[in-house]
């Protein structure tokens, strides 16, 4: 990874998302963009998106597998279906 | 509060993802979503222990060189300076690479390196240090944090 910038979105982005900052925001995103060698905040804010939900997924999917090693395959879905039979 | 304004290039699935994923976690806009991502991003590294880079201006500093003080040009982020030179002083831009740190509060030189990209990185580390300090000088210890290169 270096510095240099480069084309950091797709060209299939055609859609555009308004984000307001405030001064510190920018500031940290702008080096946090020239750091990751993405040529704009925005580039990064694109990417910290995607990363966000990747993790959440990622996250989400290990609990469910700790979940069905502790309760055997499906043991997860049980357990929800339970608590949402209880409210 | 001054606001600066941002326009975020998205594909048509990111944006579909990105508009489900802000309404599921209740925020107003999918931008206000897409900024605490970023943050949360950033909270995380820092957390981590990895140093987020600072961001550095150009500016004139104070910085005690050996035996003398002087004022020189280089780059700031309080609470640090870098300037190109060692602690003998300035060097002419092309002549070498030396870059030294400097703690502003004091002026002192904490350490010289042959990029300023390397004195950037360990403020990076030190300020870590520095906010836990409560704004105190990063190192109790007078010497150098590293030693420094000869002149």
């Amino acid at each position: 990874m270096g510095w240099d910038s480069k084309a950091s979105y797709s060209p299939l982005a055609g859609r555009k998302v308004p984000v307001r900052a405030t001064d510190a925001q920018k500031a940290a995103w702008e080096v946090a963009a020239k750091k990751h060698g993405m040529a704009s905040a925005g580039a990064f804010l694109a990417w910290a998106g995607d990363l966000y939900l990747a993790l959440l997924r990622a996250y989400q999917d290990a609990v469910q597998e700790h979940d069905d090693a502790l309760e055997g395959p499906g043991g997860a879905d049980r357990r929800r279906r339970e608590r949402e039979g209880e409210r | 509060m001054k606001v600066a304004s941002y326009t975020v290039h998205a594909d048509a699935q990111q944006s579909v993802r990105w508009n489900r994923a802000a309404e599921g976690e209740g925020y107003a806009s999918t931008g206000a979503w897409l900024a605490m991502a970023a943050d949360s991003y950033l909270k995380a590294r820092a957390r981590a222990g990895m140093p987020i880079p600072l961001a550095w201006r150009r500016g004139r500093f104070r910085v005690i060189l050996e035996g003398r003080e002087a004022m020189v040009s280089g780059q700031m982020s309080l609470p640090f300076g870098t300037y190109h030179g060692t602690p003998s002083g300035p060097i002419p831009h092309g002549s070498t690479k030396y870059h030294s740190l400097v703690y502003l509060p004091t002026g002192r030189i904490m350490a010289t390196f042959r990029s300023a990209r390397q004195c950037k990185a360990l403020a990076a580390e030190l300020a870590r240090l520095w906010v836990r300090g409560d704004g105190s000088e990063p190192s109790g210890n007078p010497a150098p944090v590293l030693p420094s290169l000869p002149a």
